[in-house]
């Protein structure tokens, strides 16, 4: 039985002016899932995760998440997912409490279900000792746990993740690996963008490699070694196959 | 080296002013900048130029000799120091590009230099546009030899490298005993001080409120003098002397001008690099005060919940834990209340009257109203208007939620009324009830205030839309920089709809006195009211369309 789709894109497609920052992309995602999106820097990662997140508008091309419309009904596709940005803003005179409760709001979570959460994410984000103290005065790991406490206080269906180990230390990263693996095995489905290689092939089920806003691979590792005709040998990682599909042959040989 | 330090320095700056311009938008949006630009900054000196020169021909007879060089030179010198230190306090601790510069190989004294220029140049261009066509404007009515306006723009080139060199010592001082983060703040609670000085000192001489003739331009020349006679204009002698000696046009006295001012300037400037490589140090005054734990009291209702009350509450925290923002609004408050107070203090003004108890109530009545709308003003101007192009940075968080475009705007505008009718209203019921006002006109100035504080509010939060991407939180901090600048300029596009607003006023409010709290009176505030909540839904609609 095939699991229902979590994100259908079809011929997804930004543009700024004359540049197409996204072209043509279409994918599904399955439910329960991490997938990973990797490309080299202006591939296209975080726009379409933005207008994944329905904070861009796409220039053509329609999302759908879990069967919702993003282009027809944002409301109700933005009620089911939460997203963490890259350099996520938060406001620095608002305890860490506090901001939970805003963003709650935003969402419309029911009080308990807020109270409960709360108490929860913080607890697991290691954030408790810290919930009454000003935002300006957590650090950058801080920031960046609580707005993923910020993104999870819903209990979305999906969660996008853009760039999450940017300023992580190992501890901070690991965790968070771990966590998005239970976050699926719960039922959530997990899209996440990363630079990082190793993420990518620790946590994601699925990847998608962009390069100049087209997709050129797609698949687990094992699909996308198949589709490109790895000749090297079947183990070959993935830093080796992206830095071949990405066009840099020479590095891809000496990796 | 200095120099070249200095334009290595500024390079930056300046090719990203030129890259904004010309590597953003279409040919057609780059020239409506660069004409736009253009108007703006022929259109505002020449204005002021020839107000200016108009206007001195009425006085002409009864002009004291250099009273109206004495309130320029004053003026300038004392908004160019508040200016010097926030620019100062700006370039050598805030700005982020610090780090890169301290880390490459300069000496300090090159770093100092480069700084400085940039600081000399920040905190004075729009100054200079503002006064020195008054300068001109004044020379031209007197008929001033060419070299006096060669001069003067000398003499206050001098006065800007002088005090940038003696502010900036000071920043560098004061950051020693007093986190440098927060100065911004120590020079609001200085200005605050000042006002509250000006206001006893006003009551000695009469300056706020001169005795009142049957003319303008007699109350005018009352205040001149009243100024001229002022412990200010005595002191504003030491600026404007040297301008008065420059009309004179004595070589000598020129020669040992200018070579007075040299010397000073290069006092200053050693002095001031002395303190600077003795005790500046950008991290020891910016992070002695960051990431300090410190448990915050919180008020946060989790019941009833609704997005307006959540955007209230986080609108009202963030306000009143920005201590900046509170000691502003005392700022404000302070000018309303001394300038109402002095007004009913004011004997002339009821002798002026014949002694008219009912006509003084009218005038203070609708005059307190007016004051009061140009105060709702400025609160939106300095608060309200930014409220969307500081939520532009949480976009990811707002955007990213389940509301609409509506209801966010909907939610921050209720957000930022009840905000402005909590913190106005009750400032407009005080200081009638200090006025004397009957219960029945405090009543309706009341019900007009808030009125008019909804539709204000409104345009602020739809015009100040057309500029949430400009990003800029602190208008007052960074008056000089050219975005600052132009979003002041629209932000000031809200006055002509605000007098408009007060004409309605003044006319209703005659309707209402004439018949009392009539049928007719009620029926005027219904239309005034609905008049106004039609602007509103349009500026709202415009903001949700543009967000």
């Amino acid at each position: 039985m095939h699991a229902p789709l979590a994100v259908s894109i079809s011929h997804l497609k930004k543009s700024y002016g004359s540049f197409a920052a996204v072209q043509d992309i279409s994918l599904d995602i399955k439910a329960g899932e991490v997938f990973g999106v990797l490309g080299v820097n202006g591939a296209g990662k975080t726009t379409t995760l933005r207008m994944l997140a329905g904070i861009l508008t796409p220039t053509a091309g329609d999302i759908s998440i879990f069967g919702i419309s993003l282009r027809d009904n944002p409301i109700e596709a933005k009620r089911i997912c939460g997203y963490i940005p890259d350099r996520p803003y938060l406001y620095n005179k608002l305890t860490g409490r506090e901001f939970l409760y805003f963003v709650s709001d935003l969402y419309h979570v029911p009080v308990e279900m807020a109270e409960r959460n709360i108490e929860r994410l913080l607890a697991e984000y290691k954030l408790t000792e810290w919930q009454y103290e000003l935002i300006e005065s957590y650090s950058h790991g801080m920031k960046q746990r609580l707005a993923t406490c910020a993104a999870l206080i819903h209990e979305p269906k999906l969660l996008i993740v853009d760039e999450p180990m940017v300023g992580l230390d190992p501890h901070g990263a690991k965790f968070l690996k771990a966590a998005f693996r239970r976050y699926a095995a719960e039922g959530m489905t997990v899209l996440l963008s990363t630079h990082s290689l190793n993420v990518a092939e620790e946590v994601a089920d699925r990847l998608v490699i962009i390069d100049r806003g087209k997709i050129i691979a797609l698949g687990t590792l094992a699909e996308i070694r198949s589709q490109t005709n790895s000749s090297l040998d079947n183990e070959e990682n993935l830093e080796s196959l992206f830095l071949r599909l990405t066009g840099d042959d020479e590095l891809s040989r000496t990796t | 080296m200095v120099l070249r330090t200095a334009i290595t320095l500024v390079k930056p700056k300046v090719l990203s002013l030129k890259n904004s311009i010309f590597k953003t938008g279409s040919w057609a949006q780059q020239a409506l900048i660069i004409l736009g630009t253009i108007i703006v900054l022929a259109w505002l000196p020449s204005a002021i130029f020839f107000s200016v020169r108009d206007t001195l021909k009425e006085f002409s007879s009864d002009l004291q000799p250099g009273g109206f060089l004495e309130l320029i030179a004053t003026t300038f010198a004392s908004i160019f120091m508040i200016a010097a230190c926030i620019h100062a306090l700006q370039i050598f601790f805030v700005a982020r590009e610090n780090e890169l510069f301290l880390l490459a190989p300069l000496t300090k004294a090159a770093f100092f230099g480069g700084r400085y220029l940039e600081s000399c140049f920040a905190a004075s261009w729009v100054l200079l546009i503002l006064f020195l066509p008054m300068l001109y404007g004044y020379a031209a009515h007197v008929h001033a030899p060419w070299h006096f306006y060669v001069f003067s723009t000398l003499y206050f080139i001098f006065l800007i490298l002088i005090e940038s060199a003696i502010a900036i010592g000071f920043v560098v001082l004061l950051s020693r005993i007093y986190p440098a983060r927060r100065l911004k703040e120590l020079f609001i609670i200085m200005a605050l001080i000042g006002v509250i000085l000006l206001h006893f000192y006003s009551k000695s001489t009469s300056f706020v409120f001169p005795t009142i003739h049957d003319g303008n331009i007699e109350a005018f020349q009352e205040t001149i003098r009243a100024w001229h006679k002022s412990i200010a204009a005595r002191s504003g002698q030491f600026f404007s002397l040297p301008l008065i000696t420059l009309q004179r046009g004595a070589f000598f006295e020129t020669i040992a001008l200018f070579c007075g001012l040299g010397a000073l300037w290069g006092l200053s400037y050693a002095a001031s690099l002395r303190i600077f490589s003795d005790f500046y140090e950008l991290s020891n005054a910016l992070e002695r005060w960051q990431h300090v734990r410190k448990p915050q009291q919180t008020f946060w209702l989790q019941k009833p919940r609704s997005l307006f009350l959540s955007f209230f509450q986080k609108d009202l925290h963030l306000f009143l834990r920005d201590i900046a923002q509170p000691v502003q609004l005392i700022l404000f408050v302070a000018i309303a209340g001394v300038t109402l107070i002095s007004f009913r203090q004011s004997s002339l003004l009821k002798g002026a009257l014949g002694g008219d108890a009912l006509l003084f109530d009218d005038i203070i009545f609708t005059v307190g109203l007016l004051g009061h709308i140009l105060l709702t003003v400025l609160f939106a101007g300095r608060f309200i208007f930014p409220a969307l192009a500081l939520e532009e940075e949480s976009r990811w968080l707002i955007q990213g939620s389940p509301i609409s475009g509506l209801d966010f705007i909907n939610a921050k505008y209720c957000s930022q009324s009840v905000l402005t009718l909590i913190i106005l209203l009750p400032l407009y019921v005080v200081i009638g009830f200090l006025s004397d006002l009957s219960l029945e006109r405090i009543t309706i100035g009341a019900v007009l205030s808030t009125i008019s504080i909804l539709g204000i509010d409104a345009i602020a939060i739809g015009s100040g839309s057309l500029l949430a991407r400009l990003w800029s939180n602190n208008l007052g901090a960074t008056t000089s920089t050219l975005g600052s600048f132009i979003y002041m300029m629209v932000s000031l596009l809200i006055l002509p709809l605000c007098l408009v607003f007060s004409i309605g006023l003044a006319s209703f409010y005659s309707l209402l006195v004439a018949d009392s709290l009539s049928f007719n009176g009620i029926v005027c505030c219904i239309i005034y009211a609905s008049i106004i909540r039609l602007v509103a839904g349009f500026f709202l609609r415009r903001a949700s369309q543009m967000w």
